[in-house]
């Protein structure tokens, strides 16, 4: 196998997601924001992949979100 | 609104020419021949029916194009897991005959002419899948209402339908806003939840368009093999297509899968003036040159590897008379406010995305804006909970590929249109009444 494993799945909901764009600071390896304040995903999408050496801060992203937008799972 | 040709679903009469209504059951029945009473008997039946649909290879006519024994299937099975898991949520059918696009018409003329056909879809389908509970959607204040209404009171079902009519939204036609609507009267789209699994009051929903479940009575009647023996074999069968815009004949018309764009512009009395290119799948579809077009046989994989969109069956010729600019403008300006506003991709990149447009169909562009309009275009995709936006950036960037001509004479001041644009002119692509746009008056700046 060639790079890390991905080992869980950031899932962004992008009806509650209100563009407090504390993610963006506690995971900039993942999300950046937009030209509105929203946040970008390196993946492209709603769903990314989060290798083991960053499920610690993805954990924080999650509980640092103040509408509860983000939400870590298994894949 | 003309009708012809009719095939399988539309009643044209063979002496006249002229579609039928068959808005009395009689006289439907006579049409059609009696419905078979799947679902009334034994508990095979309902399997029996399922595998001919399987067998028909019937797919979605309501935009995806999704295996209708497929979605079938799903539906049961997640209504067979949660009845083991004690609740035991039968699931509901919803017939989607909301139309939301603006430039279909098919369902409404298939109801107004065949709306039996529609009523014994969903029986059939509704017995398919165990639903005891039918909807039929037609979105507030639609033409067919009353057409309906009356048809439902016509008949006696072994399955309740009732007639719902959520807000005439765009979105609110969405699968997933479809079914929250019939539960709780939130027509917007739900983020990462497929009715088929949790819809309606968060039980197992069909979603299944109108035109789907009038192939599918005919499929109860004559079986699969039937169905599956005309058309396309990747997608079989016949299928209605609002054509219009600058052909002699505009309307709904019937064909088999497969026929070929030209043949079906030539059923509508062919073009009746110089088109650069088509919009085919409606606002949340794609342009495609002419030239690239009209060889292609109408059904989704042929249509897609020229990079258009099937959709609900829309094929529009836009007038090389008309500034396609104003129209692509004027189309992302109404389809931004018809987001149900959830997702700030949406909520502010669609608008941002329709002033861009708007400097572009105006005089004073310049290449900064079409350069900050396609990063925005990028921005925008993959990240809403519904496919809205990421429809209309389908729509525009197909556009400026297609029109890319056009919009180099824009860069530099001009416009090749010969027609002076006016809101309510012919050949324009429609949008419903009461939102009227920005339009660009000959000789002056973009207002």
């Amino acid at each position: 196998m060639t790079g890390p494993e991905k080992v869980r799945q950031l899932v962004l909901d992008p009806t509650l997601c209100a563009a407090h764009g504390m993610c963006a600071d506690v995971l900039p390896e993942v999300y950046e924001l937009d030209e509105w304040g929203y946040p970008v995903s390196v993946s492209g999408g709603l769903r990314t992949p989060i290798p083991a050496e960053l499920v610690s801060a993805a954990k924080r992203a999650v509980r640092s979100c103040p509408v509860r937008a983000l939400s870590l799972h298994k894949p | 609104m003309a009708t012809r040709v009719g095939v399988r679903l539309i009643p044209v009469d063979r002496e006249t020419g002229q579609a039928r209504v068959l808005s009395d059951l009689g006289a439907h029945v006579a049409w059609y021949g009696p419905m078979p009473r799947w679902g009334k008997a034994r508990d095979a039946k309902p399997a029996a029916l399922l595998e001919e649909i399987e067998r028909s290879g019937l797919r979605g006519r309501g935009g995806g194009w999704f295996p209708t024994a497929r979605k079938m299937r799903a539906v049961i099975a997640s209504a067979a897991e949660r009845s083991s898991m004690s609740s035991g949520r039968k699931p509901v059918l919803i017939a989607n005959a909301m139309e939301g696009e603006p430039a279909s018409t098919k369902d409404a003329v298939l109801l107004s002419h065949a709306p039996h056909l529609v009523l014994d879809g969903m029986v059939a389908a509704a017995a398919a899948v165990g639903a005891k509970e039918a909807y039929i959607a037609l979105h507030r204040g639609s033409a067919v209402i009353a057409v309906v209404d009356a048809a439902i009171a016509q008949r006696k079902d072994p399955v309740k339908i009732r007639l719902i009519t959520p807000p005439a939204r765009y979105v609110a036609s969405e699968e997933s806003a479809l079914a929250h609507w019939a539960g709780n009267g939130l027509a917007v789209p739900v983020f990462d939840e497929r009715p088929f699994e949790h819809g309606m009051n968060g039980r197992p929903t069909l979603v299944q368009n109108a035109e789907t479940l009038a192939h599918l009575a005919l499929i109860a009647r004559h079986g699969g093999q039937w169905f599956a023996d005309r058309g396309d074999p990747q997608a079989p069968g016949t299928t209605l297509v609002s054509v219009g815009g600058s052909v002699a004949y505009p309307g709904v018309i019937e064909v088999p899968t497969g026929t070929p764009v030209d043949e079906i512009l030539r059923l509508c009395g062919g073009l009746t003036g110089p088109v650069d290119a088509l919009l085919t799948g409606g606002y949340g579809g794609a342009w495609v040159r002419r030239d690239e077009l009209l060889a292609v046989p109408w059904s989704p994989e042929p249509v897609s590897a020229v990079g258009g969109v099937i959709g609900a069956g829309i094929l529009w010729a836009l007038s090389s008379q008309i500034c396609p600019m104003d129209e692509i403008a004027s189309v992302a300006h109404w389809m931004a406010g018809e987001s149900a506003g959830q997702c700030g991709p949406c909520r502010f990149g669609l608008p941002s995305v329709a002033d861009d447009l708007a400097l572009l169909a105006g005089d004073r562009v310049t290449s900064e804006d079409t350069a900050r309009l396609k990063r925005r275009l990028g921005l925008v995709i993959n990240r809403g909970a519904c496919k809205h936006p990421d429809g209309v950036v389908r729509f525009v960037s197909t556009g400026l590929h297609a029109f890319a001509p056009e919009v180099a004479m824009h860069l530099n001041g001009r416009c090749g249109a010969t027609a002076i644009t006016s809101p309510r002119q012919q050949g324009r692509l429609p949008l419903p009444a009461g939102r009227e746009i920005p339009v660009k008056a000959p000789g002056k700046d973009f207002q």
